[in-house]
């Protein structure tokens, strides 16, 4: 548990989810273990007491997402419902508790697996490992970023910011990293052996998430080679990829691909209908944040059905869809497969973006690097600050 | 009342009574339904020897039965086990439980001896008595095919009436309520067969939290490659989990000398599907539907029989594995437990069983002819017998399934620890140490899995009385079945609330086995995987289990289930659970 611990409290800060030495970390087996003492570890000692988990993290964010996550808690009720589709379909709301006090943090971590505190502290537990919290931390943060992100633009469209929001939005917006570098290099095809292409699936997987396309808890990746789809493991960080690259004959000759990524349909039909060999799947906040932001007036759906909303939208001449996770009638892949005849990147709504390449991945990569700044760019030029 | 009917039926076949019982509301609240709700009614009597005509057969229905949550569409059948002297019990398919609730019954406790075969007909809240004297021997499938226009089926087949230690009652003709020899307890009491028609609704507290919940549910089933993904088991079944086996080198085979079988790949989930074309079927209320059927009324192997009729015996000859497994369900006997019995005899007799030696040994248990006999009261007796008991790949006497422990130090942990002797399902650690879900654990580490498979115990401890399929699960959690609970029942509960009930149904279990005698000596594998070396993934070796390791392990997991360092339950735990103490 200990090398869990510091293998996860290492990621939060790598991923700049949370400052050196801010993150407090603890698991149990039979007695619990922390990554450092502090005055909280006898309340959430309790609650490992308490209740069925494994494990917990209590952490004050990092900027930007301390200043987002303390701004819409403190503005919120008892819970908090992004529309993001990670959120959606894993956390599905987001307790928010008004202090740390272990009676209210045993009742939300009751119902869900994550919780926020109106000041601005962002709990998360797990069952099985110290790798569960880090993803609900991880994916809480996410939630949030996209939640201020979107909402902020909103109700600026409609004149409805005071001054004091905006001088916050400016302050937080001054925190937020620069967006992809496009000039990235990755290994170029052709890969002459089942190593090769395992490789620059590794690299290219490393490569995205350290330009912030995707957290490191996110997304996923393939490469045909042949008659087999090399595609990434379900949960499998990218930038994590070696040992956990699954074969999946394009024939249906074997089934060793039930553990790969959840998004293997998308792979699947993407790489079998068009002339690619590499799909590149990541979630960058901006192209999400602008999917979710639809323009169509007077939408009788609007807030209802918008994940399942059959219609094309574009930004700038790229494609907007929607679909669920997975597989199944509404799985993503149905509405993305079709529009990559004509497109190398697609976004889907509150979700991410695929991409591809023809023959390696620097064509996929250096499309979702330009899907999401011209995401960006928008946003930013739409909300007046440049 | 919502959820719940209210009503239990207590049927005694010796004078073909029946009496009505209204459990009050705190009993279901402590104990749901199902598995939860069938140990609460055996505790009194869980001392009694199975064959003791006063002790009962459970058949228990869930609060979520007949209700559009998710693969609800399941129940519980318990008694003390023949083969393990353990609580005997297992969660079956079908529509039986469905048709229980909609005929006004959450459950059925079934006590007495006929003194001759009967058939139990139960038409809503009327049950009747038939003189089922014709059907002695009567295969499972054939009298279930019969019986099918009186409702849902569970009936046995010649196994149980020739006591074959792991007979199974077999459920609508394809569903198997196994393991623990059910079959024989149904057939001690004299009952062939139970056929259930209802024509009721189980009430709902608020249908439309019911359905958005369930869409959650659903998106998470969807978002799970395990269950709908490509290679999934929606998609071919159980057995998309053979490959995965054999490439993790967790297969057992040659009787668990061996973890990788060479020909796995080519008679793998692709080879059934290339040979056998079947259609999807499954149970009521479920949208996964992982039963393969084929022709007119076969069904394809699931992945434990599919693994152990092949690897386990070292055969490579798909149609036997098909035809043993249609002896099995015609016999009405368990696979796992036929499959190890056999590989065990094998071994002992230092031979390799011909594809025909595998048919005709599996017809002789079923007959209880010749050898037959002795294979038919299981690998850990027949072993004895033969003075080689190290042989017998058994925990608590029942075979284990088809994931080596070598391979799978969770799943070694659960097979010792399981209430109801070797099982993958009490636990299931395959869900993180192989299918990755909710997120990875090292499979070959002990470090924090005492509290991962008590938290796990206890989950599906609900998961089996509420009732829901395990394989939800692999994408779902508790999270999102207590949404679903309150909004059917109207009570309120987080998962949380859920897990602990989770606790009390297994310590129940705990303390009815220790009353029977089981601790620490009991909670143990076979010596085999503690000295001998599996296969590694491409090549190599995996080391046998420490047993220092093991040991530690398994301390740790008494100290955080509540019991003493025997692995005994304690008072204390016990009347904090709100479960009385030993009688």
């Amino acid at each position: 548990m200990e090398s869990l611990i510091e293998k996860y409290e290492g990621k939060l800060i790598e991923a700049n989810l949370v400052d050196e030495g801010k993150a407090l970390f603890g698991a149990v087996n039979v007695k619990p273990v922390w990554n450092r003492s502090d005055r909280r570890t006898a309340t959430l000692a309790r609650l490992l007491d308490d209740l069925s988990i494994v494990t917990i993290i209590c952490a004050e964010p990092a900027e930007p997402y301390r200043s987002m996550v303390k701004h819409i808690a403190a503005s919120s009720g008892d819970c908090v419902k992004p529309h993001d589709n990670e959120t959606r379909t894993f956390l599905h709301d987001i307790p928010v508790v008004g202090g740390l006090t272990s009676l209210e943090l045993k009742s939300a971590l009751s119902h869900r697996k994550g919780a926020v505190s109106k000041e601005g502290i962002v709990i998360a537990t797990g069952t099985v490992s110290p790798e569960q919290a880090y993803v609900t931390f991880s994916s809480i943060c996410f939630a949030f970023y996209v939640k201020y992100l979107g909402d902020y633009l909103l109700r600026a469209r409609e004149g409805n910011i005071t001054r004091r929001e905006q001088n916050i939005f400016r302050k937080i917006v001054q925190k937020i990293p620069e967006g992809p570098k496009g000039d990235v290099r990755l290994m170029r095809a052709p890969f002459e052996s089942e190593q090769k292409v395992l490789r620059a699936i590794e690299e290219a997987g490393a490569k995205t998430v350290h330009s912030g396309l995707v957290d490191s808890s996110f997304g996923n990746i393939s490469y045909r080679y042949g008659g087999i789809l090399y595609i990434s493991q379900t949960g499998c960080p990218l930038d994590e990829l070696a040992g956990h690259i699954d074969p999946c004959p394009l024939d249906g000759s074997s089934c060793v691909a039930i553990t790969a990524s959840s998004e293997l349909p998308a792979h699947l039909t993407i790489v079998t209908e068009n002339p690619v060999s590499a799909v590149l799947h990541g979630h960058p906040k901006f192209s999400v944040i602008m999917s979710l932001l639809c323009e169509k007036a007077d939408c009788n759906q609007r807030g209802t059905r918008c994940h399942h909303c059959p219609e094309v939208r574009y930004i700038e001449g790229i494609p907007i869809v929607a679909g669920d996770v997975g597989a199944g009638l509404r799985g993503i892949h149905r509405a993305v497969q079709p529009l990559m005849a004509k497109h190398r990147g697609v976004v889907v709504y509150g979700h991410g973006v695929f991409s591809t390449g023809r023959y390696d991945f620097n064509e996929a990569y250096d499309e979702m690097a330009r899907i999401e700044n011209t995401c960006r760019n928008r946003y930013f030029n739409a909300t007046d600050v440049s | 009342m919502f959820g719940w009917m209210g009503k239990v039926a207590r049927i005694d076949v010796s004078c073909q009574s029946l009496t009505i019982e209204e459990p009050p509301i705190e009993t279901y609240g402590n104990y749901l339904g199902g598995r939860g709700l069938a140990g609460h009614y055996l505790r009194n009597q869980c001392t009694f020897n199975w064959y003791d005509p006063a002790m009962p057969l459970l058949l228990f229905t869930g609060p979520l039965v007949g209700t559009p949550s998710p693969t609800s569409g399941r129940m519980t059948i318990m008694s003390r086990s023949p083969l393990t002297g353990t609580v005997g019990d297992c969660s079956v398919g079908g529509n039986l439980g469905t048709e229980l609730k909609r005929a006004g019954w959450d459950g059925l406790i079934i006590t007495g001896r006929s003194d001759r075969l009967i058939g139990i007909e139960i038409i809503d809240e009327r049950v009747f008595f038939a003189d089922a004297s014709g059907t002695a021997g009567n295969s499972a499938d054939a009298l279930s095919r019969r019986l099918s226009e009186r409702g849902a089926t569970a009936v046995i087949g010649p196994a149980a009436e020739n006591g074959v230690l792991f007979a199974n009652i077999i459920v609508d003709g394809h569903f198997a309520a196994g393991r623990n020899g059910l079959g024989c307890v149904m057939a001690e009491k004299g009952v062939k067969y139970i056929t259930v028609k209802g024509s009721g609704a189980t009430a709902v507290h608020d249908p439309v939290e019911v359905k958005a919940a369930s869409e959650d549910v659903r998106r998470l089933i969807a978002a799970s490659p395990a269950l709908l993904g490509p290679c999934g088991i929606s998609r071919y079944g159980t057995q998309a989990l053979f490959d995965l086996t054999d490439i993790r080198a967790v297969m057992p085979t040659d009787n668990f000398r061996k973890t990788r079988f060479s020909e796995a790949p080519h008679i793998n989930a692709h080879a059934y599907q290339e040979r056998y074309k079947p259609r999807k079927s499954g149970c009521r209320g479920c949208h996964i539907r992982c039963k393969q059927r084929f022709g007119a009324a076969g069904t394809l192997p699931e992945f434990e029989t599919m693994s152990h009729f092949s690897a386990l015996l070292c055969n490579d000859d798909i149609e036997t594995v098909v035809k043993a497994h249609e002896i099995c369900n015609a016999a009405g006997m368990d696979t796992i437990s036929a499959a190890v019995t056999l590989a065990c005899h094998a071994e002992i007799t230092n031979e390799r069983l011909r594809p025909d030696e595998i048919i005709s040994l599996l017809s002789d248990i079923g007959d209880a002819r010749g050898l037959g006999k002795e294979l038919g009261r299981g690998a850990a007796r027949y072993a004895l017998s033969r003075g080689r008991p190290d042989l017998a790949m058994t925990v608590k006497n029942q075979e284990i399934p088809a994931y080596d422990p070598r391979g799978v130090y969770g799943m070694a942990l659960a097979y010792a620890t399981s209430t109801r002797g070797a099982c993958h399902l009490r636990a299931y650690p395959i869900s993180h140490e192989i299918l990755r879900k909710p997120v990875p654990t090292d499979r070959f580490s002990f470090d924090g899995k005492a509290r991962i498979i008590k938290i796990s115990e206890d989950a599906n401890a609900v998961i089996d009385s509420l009732t829901a399929c395990k394989f939800v699960f692999f994408g779902a959690t508790l999270e999102e079945y207590a949404r679903i609970f309150q909004a059917v029942t109207g009570l309120k509960c987080t998962f949380q609330d859920l897990l602990h009930i989770g606790d009390r149904i297994y310590y129940q279990e705990r303390i009815m086995n220790s009353m029977n005698g089981f601790s620490a000596f009991d909670d143990d594998l076979p010596q085999r995987f503690f000295t001998e070396p599996a296969d590694r993934f491409p090549s190599g070796e995996t080391p046998p289990l420490s047993r220092s390791d093991f040991l530690n392990a398994r301390s740790d997991y008494y100290r955080i289930r509540g019991l003493d360092n025997q692995g005994n339950p304690r008072e204390d735990k016990a009347r904090s659970l709100g479960l009385s103490w030993k009688a």
